[in-house]
């Protein structure tokens, strides 16, 4: 709670354009980060599934 | 055949081409005074204006124009074989490159030199700059064309790439189309050559006429097998 | 360690222990970086607190320089030792560093207006950092265009190395033309420009910026090798 007030109390000190900057390059890299692990573990899933598959014919 | 021969052979091969195929030089010609007549039709017929905007927007249809003759640099030879013939032919791709780009820019950006003098009145340049103008063109057509051509190896038989080729080419164009307009602008307001601008435009020139064709041969032999 | 980097199978092992250590360093640099940068930092005496924004811009800009030196680097290694790893590596880098050229271009629209009063201008800096956010997407698209794998790498690495020159020239850019854009504070003869209590947490963020890119980049690796590899197995299935 004392660090929402907090942030909501700078928020309006620091005027328009200091949070929409942080939330914008935090919200990208984040982003990108959860993104690119999907895809990692999309890619993973499949690859075992491929390994352990033993009919050995298209599915 | 000499080398020398076998590359004027290209050359003029190359611009006959460009010249023969689609209405000859007078398709890119009339196009580079169609996209040039848009500046008053978008900004207005105040002469002030357009003594100051003309130039700038003269340079942006040179790029355009540029950028729509791209595709058919390297595609058309590359889907009929004559680029693999070149390629075993014995004279280093990074020349026939330059021979090829060379004779496009003879058929797709000469005649757009040629025919500014015209579009200069009708933009309300003033008459004294129309040579350095022409000169300023000429040069800065060269350097599009050349550094134009990596995009165009490296999108040569893609899906849609002409589209992708300019697409690539437009971050390359930037340099010379701020050295040029500004030289361009400047021939206009001082009467002179274009000072600053126009010798960085000349080393673009340069840099594109030597550093292109080797690029554009590498991207080249991709497509080549 | 390049050539040994260079084998996929020896990049899978070393990513897999290297992996979490880089993911939980650059939360822990973003859990310091953050509070020091938004709370702890004195507030500039001309600008006040809108110079905090400094501590996202300024890391997002030099990421996305640097992830393109990466990148340039990796390209040669590709073209001229056909090393399939740093394809790799120019292809998951790729949308990393267009991202970083968006949040600083974007951090810097939102600095830009409360400082200079407005939210673009077409400086040298400005344009060759949106030539270089052309020169990603660019590479991107160039790289999606084509089916061939290998004839895609190479393309994309010709292009990149094409348009490495960009990156001097946004470097430089602010000494060799008047712009309205800050000249260099940092990395310039005679050293740092910039009072220590706003350099120490600029550089926690800077690294905070820059293992956050190597965990992803680590990640985005990891995953288009595997999904080669699936690729190769499914062709293989289908051929019977």
């Amino acid at each position: 709670m004392i660090v929402l007030a907090t942030v909501l109390i700078t928020m309006g000190k620091y005027g328009w354009f200091v949070w929409p900057s942080y939330a914008i390059a935090l919200g990208v890299i984040v982003g990108l980060a959860v993104s690119v692990w999907r895809s990692y573990s999309n890619w993973r899933r499949r690859l075992a599934s491929l390994e352990t598959d033993d009919s050995g014919g298209p599915t | 055949m000499s080398l020398l021969h076998a590359l004027l052979a290209i050359v003029l091969r190359d611009a006959k081409l460009g010249w023969v195929g689609g209405g000859g030089a007078a398709l890119p010609a009339a196009f580079f005074a169609g996209a040039s007549a848009l500046a008053p039709f978008a900004l207005g017929p105040d002469p002030q204006l357009l003594t100051k905007i003309g130039p700038g927007f003269l340079w942006l249809a040179l790029a355009l124009s540029a950028l729509v003759s791209l595709e058919r640099l390297f595609q058309g030879d590359l889907e009929d074989g004559t680029l693999d013939q070149l390629a075993l032919s014995g004279i280093p791709l990074t020349l026939v490159v330059a021979a090829k780009v060379l004779g496009q820019w003879l058929a797709a950006g000469a005649p757009l030199v040629i025919i500014s003098p015209i579009l200069a009145l009708l933009l309300q340049i003033p008459p004294h700059a129309i040579p350095a103008l022409m000169l300023n063109l000429a040069l800065g057509g060269l350097g599009l064309f050349f550094i134009g051509s990596i995009p165009a190896a490296l999108a040569a038989g893609v899906r849609r790439g002409g589209l992708l080729a300019a697409l690539l080419a437009l971050p390359l164009y930037a340099p010379p189309v701020i050295f040029g307009a500004a030289a361009a602008s400047a021939a206009a307001s001082l009467g002179d050559f274009g000072g600053q601008p126009f010798l960085l435009l000349c080393a673009f020139t340069l840099a594109a006429l030597a550093t292109a064709p080797p690029a554009a041969a590498a991207g080249l032999r991709l497509h080549l097998s | 360690m390049i050539t040994a980097l260079a084998n996929p199978q020896r990049f899978m092992a070393l990513s897999r222990s290297l992996l979490p250590w880089l993911a939980g360093l650059a939360v822990a640099l973003f859990a310091i970086g953050l509070p020091w940068s938004l709370f702890i930092a004195p507030p500039d005496y001309q600008q006040g607190d809108a110079a905090r924004i400094m501590f996202v811009h300024v890391p997002a800009a030099w990421m996305s320089m640097a992830v393109y030196m990466t990148m340039a680097a990796a390209a040669i290694s590709f073209l001229v030792w056909g090393h399939v790893v740093a394809d790799v590596a120019v292809k998951t880098a790729a949308p990393l560093g267009a991202a970083f050229t968006a949040i600083a271009l974007i951090t810097g629209s939102l600095w830009g207006q409360p400082m200079w009063g407005t939210w673009w201008v077409w400086d040298a800096r400005l344009t060759s950092v949106l030539v270089l956010f052309f020169l990603y997407l660019g590479a991107m698209a160039l790289r999606g265009a084509m089916d061939d794998e290998t004839k895609a790498g190479k393309a994309c690495a010709i292009l990149v190395l094409v348009g490495v020159i960009n990156i001097p020239i946004i470097k430089f850019s602010v000494d060799w033309w008047n712009t309205l854009h800050q000249p260099a504070s940092v990395f310039r003869a005679g050293g740092p420009a910039i009072d220590p209590s706003l350099l120490w947490p600029l550089l926690v963020m800077a690294l905070a910026f820059t293992i956050a890119f190597a965990a992803m980049l680590v990640v985005g690796m990891r995953g288009e090798i595997l999904r080669r590899r699936v690729i190769a197995l499914e062709m293989r299935r289908a051929r019977g």
